[in-house]
């Protein structure tokens, strides 16, 4: 079930009734029981395969955390953290490995038949893997207890409004609000549909609307105009920003209805400084992943190797956020070119401090021009994330940049992208509303302007909140770009 | 206590340096989040810094179990001779 | 306060939100269907376009003595009202564009349950039709009618949690099909004028289009090979089945093959199998067949838009001479098998 099905809407108001009436011992069974139904209306054998992992990794952070002797535990964690890498590996890159073993296996006598195998990822894995690698990794460097319960361990993997895309949550995070005991409060609940309705919005109005036009340059790019292909290269960021982030926000906003607080993923993104700022703001639990257990321990580990230390640690993070979002070349080069940036950022970064430390005017221009110039590093480096193929990631950079001494082509692409300019004022409104709505929720103003208004008037904006939900979202459009990962 | 009290006096300067930071004072439950510049990259540079001037060496799981400035300062005491 | 009073003022507090939570969702699940009840009314209420003719056809207000029914080819190439002077008689046509026989024969059933029997009907071929569509082109014109059982069981077949969702569910179908949907509806409510949808005049389609480039289009895709189109039983008995409730009704009833460019013909090659599965259902059903597809208004490229289409000037051409046929029909009746 998609969240934006009907289906889900009877299974969340059955799960979250049955949940709340529970009583308080048994609110943790009720909570993975609906987590596993979700997850086998997707697949049953691969549900198996969860149940499996969860099982496995459980025991091994009771070896780790339960005093076996560091030697076992070490033992252990290894076990674990290569063999669930390679369970991702597989799932993810099963195509490469079988073109490669097609290639190699004739040498070694293994005839290669003629059919191609197509195997669907299993749902989710490359988020709950990782949940599980951070688990076994934080109970080995002892920021978490190992987890005595199974039934609290399953339902940290497979916590249902996380499973399908994030956000990824920590152990500790979780466990910390002592999950599947307790009702929300009825303010908390009321949070939680607000932000669902939000997300729905950020998702359905603002960047299924935007994909309209922008997938139809990115599907065909050598058909497209140098126009178009500009406008699809500067609005891409923001329909990918909007879905993901109204994806995070349904799944936090259906997390509190089970009292359960979810880490965000986005911080104003495109107000960031410089690069680095930017991955600081972007898929933020995921790059926190990162940074917490691939690029600390390497930089770590090549310490004594100084600035190629850190230019290595960088760029490998980098490559494995590319990486991670599948086996394409295009993904490769993202995750190069990214690393290229944040490298070039990373060496600069005491002197570009001390420079700004010394001009105070130029700082404060720095706040303008700086996420100007992030905002088209970004666009630039995203046509590498959309593009089907290298070439034709090549083909948008290059036609896309003479549009920039014709600007009057810029309005009569849009006009051909959307098909007439109504569409286009719907985006433009839609895209200052919602960033209106993240300005109100960063700055907590939803209180006074929302919350202290009377009744009446409260819900007509939720009612028409929803109308706008449901009127002008674009529904048939296929699935949310960033549950495929 | 005297040597405990050397250390956070060395410890103090070393942060400082890292963190273009003169006003800085270390305390016990200090972490990442209370100064401005500390985030993943110039954390390895104070580790790299602290290894130098203790003239110790600290593993990598040592290291990550670091939650605050307390018990880095527990750790480097451990680790002197 | 003693502590009492304070845990009863807390347990009342969350009993009110308790019961404001629920007076909330009671009143959203109304205002669904009463704006859902509200914007169908408005699609019920338009006269242009496609709802144009769905609502008088519900409506009754039809009642013609030829019917013309098909898919975008009887839509654009027959112009009623050349047939209606022709004939003397009202010509009417309810082609459903982008649909195969299996939606054609509910929608000709609704029209008999709301209409009289006409005294002529006209089925349209194509080399394409002899398939069953396996969904519904343009679905958001059928929203306004799924409480027509005929059109709702059959659209059902094809997909039945959609139109399920779509009929019992309020604002499903709004939200699936798009905002333009919905505009249309509130045009409705507030009678402004339907200008989006273009007119049909007696339910014919005008196209004042020349010749575009889809049939080189076409031409390059298939290459020399040309193209094998399905001949489906469950799609023939579709078509022999409206045969006998139109001759139920007392009909004269011919399948008729309108003009289609002859550059098209090498690339059909099963043109022959077609043709002779419309003649076999026509005459063993008690209807004529029509075959125009060789007609001297094939030869000319001016009178179509594209290989399968006629223009407005063309659909004038055809529909003289079809006039004349089905007069000669008309007087003679239907052939004996």
């Amino acid at each position: 079930m998609t969240f934006q099905s009907v289906e889900f809407a009877a299974f969340l108001t059955v799960a979250a009734f049955i949940y709340w009436l529970a009583a308080e011992r048994f609110k943790r069974y009720v909570l993975l029981l609906a987590s596993y139904v979700f997850y086998a209306t997707w697949s049953l054998p691969y549900t198996a395969l969860l149940t499996i992992l969860t099982i496995v990794t459980h025991r091994v952070g009771l070896i780790i955390g339960h005093g076996h002797g560091e030697r076992q535990a070490r033992r252990a964690v290894g076990f674990a953290i290569v063999g669930l890498v390679m369970v991702l590996a597989v799932f993810k890159y099963w195509k490469i490995l079988l073109t490669i073993a097609a290639q190699i296996g004739p040498s070694f006598g293994l005839n290669h038949s003629s059919r191609t195998y197509d195997l669907i990822a299993p749902i989710g894995i490359s988020y709950y893997i990782f949940k599980l690698i951070s688990y076994v990794l934080d109970v080995y460097w002892e920021r978490l207890p190992a987890q005595t319960s199974l039934i609290d361990f399953g339902n940290y993997v497979s916590f249902f409004p996380q499973i399908l895309s994030g956000p990824i949550q920590r152990a500790g995070d979780f466990f910390r609000q002592h999950p599947g005991t307790h009702n929300p409060t009825l303010a908390r609940m009321q949070r939680g549909l607000r932000l669902i309705v939000f997300g729905l919005f950020q998702k359905f109005v603002v960047a299924d609307r935007i994909g309209l036009g922008v997938d139809q340059a990115f599907l065909h790019p050598r058909d497209s105009t140098s126009g178009q292909l500009l406008v699809a290269v500067y609005l891409f960021p923001w329909q990918l920003y909007a879905d993901f982030s109204g994806l995070t926000d349904i799944a936090i906003g259906l997390g509190r209805l089970f009292d359960i607080e979810s880490p965000k993923n986005f911080d104003a993104p495109f107000f960031a400084v410089d690069i680095a700022d930017f991955w600081r703001r972007w898929h933020i639990t995921l790059t926190t992943w990162l940074t917490d257990y691939l690029f600390t321990p390497l930089r770590l580990k090549l310490r004594s190797w100084g600035q190629l230390g850190l230019a290595i640690a960088v760029f490998a993070n980098m490559i494995a956020i590319g990486v991670w979002h599948g086996a394409k070349w295009t993904f490769v080069l993202f995750g190069a070119s990214s690393g290229i940036l944040l490298v070039a950022a990373a060496l600069t970064q005491r002197k570009r401090n001390q420079f700004y430390k010394r001009h105070p005017s130029l700082a404060r221009a720095r706040r303008i021009t700086g996420p100007l110039l992030t905002f088209h590093l970004v666009a630039f480096s995203f046509i590498l994330f959309r593009a089907a193929s290298v070439s034709e990631a090549w083909h948008v950079f290059a036609h896309a940049l003479p549009a920039y001494l014709h600007p009057g082509r810029l309005r009569v692409a849009i006009q051909e992208l959307w098909h007439g300019g109504s569409q286009f004022a719907i985006i433009v409104a839609a895209l200052l509303t919602m960033e209106l709505c993240h300005l109100a929720r960063r700055r907590a103003l939803l209180g006074r302007w929302l919350y202290c208004r009377p009744l009446w008037l409260r819900w007509c904006v939720y009612y028409a909140a929803v109308s706008v939900v449901l009127f002008f979202g674009i529904y048939t459009t296929k699935t949310f770009i960033y549950v495929q990962f | 206590m005297d040597k405990e009290q050397q250390i956070r006096e060395k410890l103090n300067v070393i942060f400082r340096n890292i963190f273009d930071d003169e006003t800085l004072q270390i305390y016990d439950t200090m972490s990442a989040a209370d100064v401005e510049n500390w985030d993943s990259l110039t954390h390895i540079n104070l580790i790299v810094a602290i290894e130098k001037g203790f003239k110790i060496s600290m593993t990598t799981k040592e290291v990550q179990a670091l939650s605050n400035v307390g018990e880095l300062v527990r750790l480097v005491v451990r680790k002197l001779p | 306060m003693s502590s009492s009073d304070q845990a009863l003022r807390a347990d009342r507090s969350t009993r009110l939100a308790k019961t404001q939570a629920f007076a909330f969702c009671l009143i959203g699940i109304v205002l669904m269907f009463v704006i859902n009840g509200a914007l169908i009314s408005g699609l019920r209420r338009l006269h242009n376009g496609d709802f144009g003719v769905w609502n008088a056809l519900v409506a009754g207000d039809i009642n013609a003595d030829v019917l013309v029914i098909g898919a975008s080819r009887a839509l654009v190439d027959v112009d009623c009202e050349v047939v209606t002077k022709r004939l003397a008689q009202s010509c009417f046509d309810i082609g459903l564009d982008g649909s195969a026989y299996n939606l054609q024969q509910p929608l000709l059933e609704t029209y008999l349950a709301h209409n009289r029997p006409p005294r002529i009907a006209i089925v349209s071929a194509d080399i394409a039709s002899l398939s069953n569509a396996r969904e519904a082109y343009h679905p958001q014109q059928y929203l306004p009618y799924l409480d027509q059982p005929q059109v709702y069981e059959r659209l059902k077949s094809l997909d039945p949690t959609l139109w399920w969702k779509q009929r019992y569910l309020p604002l499903y179908g709004f939200a699936h099909h798009g905002l333009s949907l919905t505009i249309s509806a509130v045009q409705g409510l507030i009678k402004s004028p339907d200008s989006a949808a273009p007119t049909r005049v007696r339910g014919h389609l005008a196209v004042d289009l020349s010749w575009d480039g889809s049939f080189d289009n076409f031409m390059r895709e298939v290459g020399d090979r040309g193209k094998i189109f399905p001949v489906e039983p469950a799609a023939i008995a579709h078509v022999a089945a409206m045969i006998r409730e139109l001759r139920a009704g007392g009909a004269q009833v011919a399948i008729f093959y309108s003009p289609e460019w002859r550059e098209m013909h090498r690339f059909e090659l099963n043109r022959s199998e077609v043709l002779s599965s419309y003649r076999t259902v026509a005459t063993s059903n008690g209807a004529v067949f029509l075959d125009y597809s060789d007609s001297p208004l094939s030869f000319d490229r001016s009178y179509f838009y594209n290989s399968q289409h006629m223009n407005r000037r063309g659909a004038i051409l055809f529909s003289q001479v079809l006039s004349s046929d089905l007069a000669v029909l008309a007087t003679r009746g239907a052939p004996t098998p």
